[in-house]
């Protein structure tokens, strides 16, 4: 296939447009020429490819930058950090913006008014619904169950009463062929009064929150990657 | 009565007090704060750390909203109040306070735990801004899951052997692992390309070498 103009885009033409600096005549030949947009397209794919898998991928973790700043991190972290900076603008740069916003001194800052429309992207947050109660009888007591599921995945809950009060343990299980690792995740139980309890995530995937009132409670789990799933007006009633 | 020997609700009490005095600058005497940050964290009392959570809350909620970068992410404030909370936690949980020893330096490691839940969740948000480029499904060539997994010293071990010289290496680590632009190039390295058309010329010249080799192509779902 050849170009329908009388010459086709240079490489760097192609460069140009794929760093986002193509001026109008380069964006209406893609538009027009079947052929060199199909080159640009090979050209983009490589370079999606690429960012996609590279992207700060040898950068340690934000909450690694911070550890290094405040002194956290042992040998030989440390001298990997600071190797690391030696090379990587970014990085400094995000230590820079740390030690600026540590010391209040990030420059102008904004005075927050949450807007009506802020929307957690989808693949970060689950709501799951309560899907079944059921109640069975043990000696001494009854033990309630609750079933809550959201996408793959489940929560079961179980009340139980204690010496102290109330307890309400919780176990996740996601059914993705690849499931999310939800250890180390802080579990908030909340009411219109404000929080109630917190717990973590262990690595079996459970937790207990203690003590707890009875009442309706909303429960927020988050995972230290980001994850989260809430689950609504959970009724905690003995 | 010692902090030591105080019950935990007297002691959160006596922690927020501590608080109001040091918003209103009476007091910069926090040792009912350290207390209970030592037992959430030494001793790991889960309703210590929820009376921290309770007590600090609505402070790291502040930080939040005034970190420069937040109005960047999609996310809601409490969503990195979660995990500030969750990261401080970890970090410090069953180990001595010997490296911060006041709460004072306590709460300035929450406060940037901010910083990282927030940058942390930008790093996310930008890799994932390349899979959900719209493809042009009509004239896709070749398959490509944009979702696939490569070990990044693979992909980069084969860059360095495709592009040997030492500065366009560097070049090639800040486009495609910094995902810095032709202009932030310029400006961190004059030394070597001092205008953006430098940096796209130098640029242009890796592209057109990584393009031109099947395993890469491969890579990225186009015919060798």
């Amino acid at each position: 296939m050849d170009c329908v103009f009388v010459s086709p885009l240079t490489d760097e033409q192609i460069s140009l447009l794929i760093d986002g600096n193509g001026s109008e005549d380069l964006e209406s030949h893609i538009g027009g020429c079947p052929a060199c947009r199909r080159r640009y397209q090979e050209a983009q794919q490589l370079e999606i490819m690429l960012h996609k898998q590279l992207h700060r991928g040898d950068c340690p973790s934000s909450q690694t930058l911070t550890d290094f700043h405040m002194g956290l991190l042992g040998p030989p972290r440390d001298s990997e950090v600071e190797a690391h900076l030696e090379i990587c603008s970014t990085c400094r740069e995000e230590l820079r913006v740390l030690i600026a916003f540590i010391a209040g001194d990030e420059g102008e800052q904004v005075t927050f008014e949450e807007p009506a429309n802020i929307i957690r992207p989808s693949r970060y947050y689950f709501e799951a619904q309560v899907q079944e109660t059921a109640i069975e009888a043990i000696r001494g007591g009854k033990k309630y169950q609750i079933r809550a599921t959201a996408n793959n995945i489940t929560l079961f809950f179980d009340i139980q009463q204690t010496a102290e009060g109330i307890a309400l343990e919780g176990v996740l299980i996601t059914l993705d062929e690849d499931p999310l690792d939800w250890t180390g995740s802080l579990v908030e139980v909340r009411s219109t009064e404000g929080l109630e309890a917190t717990s973590y995530v262990d690595d079996m995937q459970t937790f207990r929150c203690e003590p707890i009132s009875q009442g309706v409670f909303d429960i927020r789990i988050t995972s230290p990657s980001g994850y989260s799933i809430t689950v609504s007006d959970l009724q905690v009633i003995l | 009565m010692s902090v030591l020997d105080q019950a935990l609700p007297e002691l959160s009490e006596r922690c927020q007090d501590e608080v109001i005095r040091f918003a209103r600058k009476q007091s910069k005497v926090a040792v009912a704060c350290f207390e209970l940050f030592r037992r959430a964290l030494t001793e790991d009392i889960p309703q210590a750390f929820t009376a921290i959570f309770g007590i600090f809350e609505s402070q790291v909620r502040s930080w939040v909203t005034q970190h420069s970068s937040f109005w960047h992410t999609n996310c809601s404030p409490d969503h990195f109040v979660s995990i500030a909370f969750s990261n401080f936690y970890f970090a410090l949980r069953g180990k001595q306070l010997d490296k911060l020893s006041s709460a004072a330096q306590l709460l300035g490691y929450l406060k940037a735990c901010v910083h990282s839940a927030i940058l942390q969740q930008l790093r996310i948000d930008s890799r994932h801004q390349f899979i959900e480029i719209p493809w042009d499904e009509d004239n896709a060539i070749g398959t490509f899951d944009p979702f696939q997994d490569i070990d990044f010293e693979d992909l980069w071990n084969r860059l360095c052997v495709l592009i040997p010289a030492e500065i366009d290496r560097l070049l090639m680590r800040c486009a495609f692992v910094e995902g810095m632009k032709p202009i932030d190039i310029a400006k961190a390295y004059p030394q070597h390309w001092d205008t953006p058309r430098k940096v796209t010329i130098a640029l242009y010249r890796i592209r057109q070498l990584l393009r031109g080799d099947s395993g890469l192509r491969g890579l990225a779902g186009l015919k060798p």
